[in-house]
Parts: C-alpha cells; sequence; structure tokens
C-alpha cells in the first residue's frame, strides 16, 4: 500500500513542475530548461531554512517562492531577449550554473553530500509524519494550484501569453507587451517550482543535487511532451504515464541481471513511437517543432 | 477509427498490466517460514555494473544459505534502484509492500535516502557504502563495507610513518565518495604532520582530466593521492602516468576493481592502495570465487566477499531470531563480534560499524596486488 501511496505523492509533486512548465512552454511556447534549477533552489531553500531556524513549513515554503521568484524575475530580463534555441541555451546555461553552485558550495549545500535529517512539514501545530498524512498534504496542495492554475489559464493574462505565443507582433500591435506577459509567466512558473521543491524535500528528508541536474529539466519537459501542453489534461495524463509506466515495467517479471536494461528499452521505444504518432502528446494542443 | 485503435491498445497495455499484477497477488508468497530479503542496486544507469557485481554475490550468498538452511530458505527480492532518490524510495516501497524488513543496499547516496525509513518502517539496511556518517541516521542501518574514515587513516598513515613522505597532492572526484576520502585522508595526515600542497577536484563524467593533472604537478608534490572509481580513476593514474611522474601514487580499493583495472592496466603498476583483506584460505572462498567468476567472468575482490558476507551474517542473524522481531534482529546483528568470514575477522562489536582488517597492498605489473603491509 505503501508503493501505491508513494506513487500518489511523486504525481502531485511532479503534477505542480509540470503545470508550472507548462506556463513557459505549453502557453509562451518558450522551451525552458531551467525548471530543475527552480525545483532543487526551492528544495534546498525550505530544507536550509528548516534545519537552520525556528521557522516552520508555511514560512520556509514562503521564503522559498519568494527566492525562486526573485531570481527567476532576475533571470527574465536576460533570457527573455531571446527566442527559439537561443532561449534553450540561456535557460540550460542557468540550469548548469545552480547546479554546479549546488554541487560545490559545500560549507552551505552540503555539496554532494547534500542535507539530510530535513524536518517533515506541520501545519497548524500538527506534525504530518506518516505517509497518508502526507499524501493528504501533496494532494491538497496539487489540486489547490490545479485550480490556480486553471484559473490563470482562462483569465486576461493567460490569454495574453497565449497570444504572445501565437504571434507576438499581433499581440503588441493589441497593447499587449511579450516581454511582460512572459516574464510573469517565467517567474509564476518559478515559483510554483520551487514550491513543488519544498514538498518533495520535506518529503523525503534528504536531498542532493543529483536530484535537480539537467536530467531532472529533460524529465520535465518529456512529461510535458508526452502529455500535451497548452490546457490541463495534457500535462496530467502526461504525469500519469511517465511515473506509473516504468513503475509499472518493474511488474513484468524480467530475469534480474537484464531487466533494468530491457525496461529502459521499452521505456524509450513507447516514448518514440509515441511522439512518433502523436506530435502533440496524448491530449495536447500544441505540437512539437 | 483512429480513436478505437488507440482505445484498444490502451485497453490492451492495461489489461496486460492489471492481469500481471492480478497474477503476483494470487502468487505472491505466503509462506512463513522464508527469510525475505530486499537488494534495492543500481542496476541501470553509470553504476548497473557495479550492482550486477554485487547482485552476482548476493545470489550466490543465497543459494549457500538455503542449501545449509532448506527450512527456513532466504527469498531475495531484487529491485532497481538507478542511483536516484526517487527509484530507491519507489523501490523500498515495493519492496516493503511485498513484506520485507530486511535490506541491502548498494551505495552511499541510496543509504542516505533510505536512512531516516528506518526509523519510521521498522527496518534493518545493510548498507555496502563508505560514507562515514551513513550509520549516524539512523539505528537500523548497518555498514557492510569498510568506512572511509578507517580506510582513509590507514593509507595516511602508511604515506606519512611507512613511505616517510611529508607532502602530497590530493586529487578526488566531485561527488561525496570523493570528498569523503580526501576529507578523512587529509585530517588523518595533517594529524601526523604531513602537508597537503593541493586538493584538486575533478568531475565526475569528464575523461581528460591533463588540466587537473597539470595543476597538480605543477605544485611538485612528493606523492599523489587520488580518489575516485571506475574509468574516471583509470583516467587519472593513466593521465599521470604519461607525463613521467615517477614519485608514489596511493589510491583506495577502487584500483583494483576490474572495471578500474581494465582501464588502466600496466599504468597502475606501482599505485599503492588499502584494501580490506579476502582470507584466500577462508573455507568457503574458493567456491565463491569459483561460483562469482563464472557468472561475471572476473575475478572476485574484497567487495564482493562484503556483499556476501553482509546477505549471509544477516540471513543467520534473522534466523539466530527466528524471524521474528526487527528489534531483536538488529541486537543480533550489532552484537556479532570477532565472526570468521572471508573478508577476515569481523564484527559490529555492540556497534553499526564493520571492523575487518585492511592492508596496504602495490599493484603490479601482471595485474595481481602485493601485500605490503598488514
Amino acid at each position: 500500500m505503501t508503493y501505491v501511496l508513494h506513487q500518489l505523492i511523486m504525481i502531485s509533486i511532479y503534477l505542480i513542475l509540470v503545470y508550472a512548465t507548462n506556463l513557459v512552454t505549453g502557453l509562451g511556447g518558450l522551451m525552458t530548461m531551467a525548471q530543475a534549477a527552480f525545483y532543487g533552489m526551492g528544495a534546498y531553500t525550505y530544507a536550509l531554512v528548516a534545519l537552520n531556524m525556528p521557522a516552520g513549513f508555511v514560512e520556509s515554503c514562503g521564503l522559498s517562492m519568494v527566492i525562486a521568484g526573485f531570481v527567476a524575475w532576475i533571470l527574465s530580463k536576460v533570457v527573455l531577449r531571446f527566442r527559439g534555441e537561443t532561449f534553450v541555451l540561456a535557460t540550460l546555461a542557468f540550469q548548469m550554473i545552480v547546479f554546479t553552485i549546488l554541487d560545490n558550495w559545500e560549507s552551505v549545500t552540503g555539496g554532494s553530500y547534500g542535507l539530510s535529517e530535513i524536518p517533515r512539514p506541520a501545519l497548524f501545530g500538527y506534525e504530518i509524519t506518516g505517509i497518508w498524512g502526507y499524501l493528504g498534504l501533496a494532494v491538497c496542495m496539487a489540486a489547490f494550484i490545479t485550480g490556480i492554475v486553471w484559473v490563470m489559464y482562462q483569465s486576461p493574462f493567460g490569454l495574453s501569453v497565449r497570444a504572445v505565443r501565437d504571434n507576438e507582433r499581433a499581440a503588441e500591435s493589441l497593447r499587449i507587451s511579450p516581454q511582460k506577459q512572459l516574464s510573469r509567466a517565467f517567474v509564476i512558473s518559478a515559483v510554483l517550482a520551487s514550491f513543488a521543491g519544498c514538498l518533495f524535500a520535506s518529503y523525503v528528508t534528504y536531498i542532493d543535487p543529483t536530484s535537480f541536474s539537467l536530467t531532472e529539466s529533460i524529465f520535465i519537459l518529456c512529461i510535458l511532451l508526452v502529455g500535451g501542453s497548452g490546457n490541463l489534461i495534457g500535462p496530467f495524463l502526461g504525469v500519469l504515464f511517465m511515473i506509473l509506466f516504468p513503475e509499472g515495467l518493474r511488474f513484468l517479471g524480467l530475469p534480474d541481471e537484464s531487466a533494468a536494461n530491457i525496461r529502459e528499452i521499452v521505456y524509450g521505444t513507447i516514448l518514440i513511437i509515441l511522439m512518433y504518432y502523436r506530435p502533440s502528446g496524448l491530449k495536447g494542443i500544441y505540437s512539437v517543432k | 477509427m483512429r480513436k478505437l485503435i488507440w482505445t484498444l491498445v490502451i485497453l490492451v497495455v492495461v489489461g496486460v498490466f492489471g492481469g500481471r499484477a492480478w497474477w503476483l497477488y494470487k502468487h505472491r508468497d505466503t509462506n512463513v517460514n522464508n527469510i525475505k530479503i530486499g537488494a534495492i542496486l543500481p542496476m541501470s544507469g553509470v553504476y548497473g555494473e557495479e550492482g550486477k557485481d554485487v547482485l552476482a554475490c548476493l545470489k550466490i550468498a543465497t543459494e549457500d544459505f538455503n542449501k545449509a538452511n532448506p527450512q527456513t530458505p532466504v527469498k531475495l527480492l531484487l529491485e532497481d534502484g538507478k542511483y536516484t532518490s526517487q527509484a530507491t524510495i519507489s523501490a523500498f516501497h515495493k519492496l516493503q509492500g511485498e513484506g520485507v524488513k530486511y535490506f541491502v543496499v548498494y551505495g552511499d547516496n541510496p543509504s542516505y535516502v533510505l536512512a531516516p525509513m528506518t526509523k519510521e518502517s521498522d527496518v534493518v539496511i545493510m548498507g555496502i557504502a563508505a560514507a562515514d556518517n551513513v550509520t549516524q541516521l539512523s539505528d537500523r542501518v548497518f555498514r557492510a563495507w569498510i568506512s572511509t574514515g578507517y580506510s582513509t587513516q590507514a593509507l595516511a598513515n602508511f604515506l606519512s610513518n611507512d613511505l616517510k613522505i611529508q607532502n602530497t597532492a590530493v586529487m578526488r572526484i566531485n561527488n561525496n565518495y570523493g570528498k569523503e576520502g580526501a576529507d578523512g585522508f587529509t585530517k588523518a595526515y595533517q594529524k601526523n604532520g604531513g602537508k597537503i600542497v593541493i586538493q584538486e577536484t575533478y568531475p565526475q563524467d569528464v575523461r581528460d582530466v591533463r588540466s587537473y593533472v597539470a595543476k597538480v604537478l605543477d605544485k611538485n608534490p612528493d606523492s599523489i593521492v587520488v580518489f575516485g572509481f571506475g574509468s574516471g580513476l583509470a583516467s587519472v593514474i593513466n593521465q599521470i602516468m604519461e607525463t613521467g611522474y615517477n614519485k608514489p601514487i596511493l589510491s583506495e580499493t577502487a584500483i583494483s576493481f576490474p572495471n578500474t583495472y581494465e582501464h588502466v592496466a600496466n599504468n597502475a603498476a606501482g599505485v599503492y592502495f588499502v584494501e580490506p583483506i579476502i582470507d584466500t584460505k577462508y573455507p568457503g572462498y574458493t567456491n565463491f570465487s569459483a561460483k562469482y567468476k563464472a557468472q561475471r567472468e572476473k575475478p572476485a575482490v574484497a567487495i564482493q566477499g562484503f556483499s556476501y558476507e553482509a546477505l549471509r551474517l544477516l540471513a543467520q542473524s534473522i534466523l539466530a531470531q527466528k524471524n521474528t522481531n526487527v528489534a531483536n534482529v538488529s541486537k543480533e546483528l550489532s552484537n556479532l563480534s570477532n565472526v570468521p568470514t572471508m573478508v577476515g575477522t569481523f564484527g559490529y562489536d555492540g556497534g553499526r560499524e564493520a571492523h575487518a582488517p585492511l592492508a596496504i597492498k602495490q599493484m603490479q605489473p601482471d595485474g595481481t596486488a602485493k601485500v605490503i603491509k598488514e
């Protein structure tokens, strides 16, 4: 049972991450490679605050989100001058910088040792220690953020970001500032990703830089591409597929020595087939260009 | 029509997985006499080969134990931890769901990730991990290897007291294994009056380390100590040797691992390293060594001996406590002392740190290792 509950918790955390990425990549049309960096910033800030200060869950998360938002705002001044491949490269560079800092700033982040014994969250005086309690927290937060994201997509802000994606010049002619709207989307995306990091850190109670590397950014993007971007249902299906399918492969009963390698081959093959026949993902609006 | 095809595909896939899960549930092991031991090993990725090496040892140990104890056999359940936090936790929960309370885990990071869970979940972990403070995170984590602090102390003593070298350079791989090794060695060596003239960190996945080597040689050290493993360690040794450096080079046990040695070959000749002993005269050694070589097509080294003994000692402790109570099994393990094993006289001596003999060895041109000091 704990296995199923663990999967549900990870689905909730990744749902938040992917909805955050969808704001920039789906609605905004800009493929960002920096999501894991903000995810990691949120996790580490939460862990450092929770370990070193008498701050509760809400304060730790709040501070993480503020810091991530501020960094994203500064970064957006630079990266949003670019579009297409150059934007990808710029966000990739930021991802590498953040990973290098997390891996080498040993006195603060613990370097490759990471940070351990991160306290469990406590809400309204109640410490959430059991997996059921944590599932409740993760699912509630995921549902809440899904609601916020849904409202955002329908709002004038969401429509203007879509307009910028579809035709920047036309949007400008309607007095929509592409820079401003994309910057807002970028910052909100970073804030949500950092919150997902806080949830992750408080759940696993040990974090190290390898959980927030470029590989993780690519994985988050893959979820979005497989599920589909631009709406709510696509990312949700993507998360379900990318989290549950590899776990489902554990049950195939393959020979021990080769099981892991066969699973990777099957997984990769399925992804390729999926992208060939469904370039806009399982239920997305926009195709991969 | 396309929608119909996709719907059918999805139904078939769900049916296959659902059917398989149902079949597994119906055929689940309900024999209470079985001793279930879970193995969370990296079976894919960068550490995949090491995971397979450890798996071979665990399977041989399981086979030997079951032959000697047919009434209470060990059932070894394997999951791929991929050496990542998410996959390790997922593997742990899956095995826990199958009733596993005793685990053998390979690697520092997976041991760190699972240590807090031992408190909440009432399980015991035998960690094949070198990181010093892994056993401090929980009183249910036992080390089934030699801690970095213990082995680097031996290396530092040999360099300063036996080779009488008072200045050295340190090169280390940029991960927690490298950091702990370098920190432990530096502390011990400086305590002996030695001086570290430079410490250089090389990235995990880079194979051309000539610029790092050049920086180190620029300081003209009287010796170089290298912490790393696999082809990365081999690259460092090869590229130091390329420069014609002819002063002592020291490393840890990883230099003798086949997946390092095959990349470094003759260049490793003369390298000193610290390694736990394998007692070739131990009764079970010949049988184990032959079986391992047949499966993995390479000779067993100390870490394979430890992997074998980890499962054997864990299974024996579980059997001694009649597989009833995790706390009692934990106490039984902790009380192990002066137990003859193929890695020498082994024990936890009331704690959770493995105590086993170490040796300083030197790689020979033919690929064997000569014991210099025990």
